[in-house]
């Protein structure tokens, strides 16, 4: 083995990934080169530096409560909407609001549908105007947290001029798009290369924001 | 990080329930683990602190998916990893490079006055290395991944991760001997 052959395995000699042959190889080449010698000596003590450096790093302000405001802002839904045993609902009235929210969930189930098989194109008229290469979707996410804050906050306050069909109708819906958007995040979190996810998940984002928009502009009832 | 694991499991099994203040037990044990994987992988100070809570909304709300077959902060590190990659990502099309003085100096800062000048200067140095480099070489040289691992999460080849964890390698080294 020559100076070049041993640079180019000086890696996974360190790593201990070589075969056997190589690795005898490369030992043998190291013991008579003062240089391959010093430069394996240098990686070795770049390695045990970086093994001792502290695997906890405090930061330097308590992140906890803009954590915790976050979480708190998502658990809003379930505060907003309680659970049955508080609102007792009648039988369903499909109204109008009820058949535009089925039919924005209707076609946010399917772009999570095609989502399972990756492979297939988006469906046209769900993701349009959306890139995966485009996307930025920590930037959207935040976008989207805020608005969807902002709305549940105007629905809260408006929870009592709505009849109980619609809110079991709103409530139903947005438990639907909220378990959808909470599995695609899963998805993607499994699968950070999917070129598909980042695409769907921003349209099931916007799905989201547009049935709280339409929730909150429900006509009181009366 | 010395919570035992029985009352760790605890803490999750109540988290998994709902409750908040579990989770900020949670918190309070593994936010440092957390932070510093994501210092040294986004080498910018105030953008590891979004990242942090990023991880621990994320962590919160998929916390159902936790089922105990790995130690938690097994789990939140790669959560962590998931995180910082995908903003990564995000950000790759709108910055072209990092700027690594301001970085430098946030890392600086954030590093404790206690931490002997080789670990402060090899953090300073992983800060300053071009991204896939230093990320390939924090999982690799201080986390202890696989190459495989690392080329799974990254979504790299692991051809291509010998090569940046190789590039990080050398010009660490220069750092170090000079
Ligand atoms: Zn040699």
């Amino acid at each position: 083995m020559n100076c070049q052959e041993f640079t180019l395995r000086l890696d996974d000699f360190v790593d201990g990934t070589l075969s056997a042959a190589e690795r005898t190889a490369a030992a043998e080449h190291r013991d008579q080169c003062p240089g391959c010698r010093a430069a394996e000596a240098r990686v070795s003590l770049l390695l045990a530096h970086a093994a001792s450096l502290p695997r906890a790093v405090a930061p330097e302000r308590d992140l906890w409560p803009g954590i915790a405001a976050r979480i708190e802002k998502r658990n809003v839904l379930r505060g907003v909407f309680g659970g049955a045993g508080r609102l007792r609902w009648p039988r369903l009235g499909a109204s109008a609001a009820a058949a535009a929210a089925l039919v924005v969930v209707s076609s946010l189930v399917t772009a999570v549908l095609v989502a399972r098989r990756a492979p297939a194109p988006a469906p046209s008229g769900v993701s349009t105007g959306v890139t995966a290469a485009s996307l930025q979707l920590t930037q959207v996410r935040g976008t989207y947290e805020a608005a969807r804050t902002q709305l549940l906050a105007a629905l809260a306050a408006r929870r009592g001029s709505l009849s109980p069909a619609t809110l079991k109708v709103v409530e139903d819906n947005l438990a639907i798009v909220d378990t959808a958007v909470h599995n695609m995040e899963q998805a993607l979190a499994r699968d950070p290369g999917n070129r598909e996810l980042p695409a769907l998940l921003v349209t099931a984002y916007r799905q989201e924001i547009d049935l709280l928009q339409r929730a909150t502009r429900i006509p009181a009832r009366g | 990080m010395s919570t035992p694991r029985s009352a760790e499991s605890d803490l999750v099994r109540s988290a998994q329930a709902g409750d908040i203040a579990a989770f900020e037990g949670l918190y309070r044990a593994t936010v440092g683990l957390v932070h510093a994987l994501c210092l040294r992988m986004a080498g910018n100070a105030a953008l590891a602190e979004e990242l942090t809570q990023d991880v621990f909304v994320r962590a919160w709300r998929n916390l159902g998916t936790f089922r105990g077959e790995s130690a938690f902060a097994t789990w939140l590190t790669r959560l962590t990893v998931n995180v910082v990659l995908s903003e990564r990502r995000a950000r790759r099309t709108r910055e072209a490079h990092v700027t690594p003085t301001g970085d430098l100096a946030a890392l600086a800062g954030a590093a404790p006055a206690a931490r002997p000048g080789t670990a402060l200067d090899l953090e300073l140095a992983i800060a300053a290395l071009p991204p896939q480099a230093r990320h390939v070489f924090v999982l690799h040289d201080v986390e202890g991944w696989e190459h495989a691992e690392i080329a799974r999460r990254t979504g790299l080849a692991v051809g291509t991760c010998k090569a940046h964890l190789h590039r990080a390698r050398r010009l660490l080294r220069e750092v170090l001997s000079s």
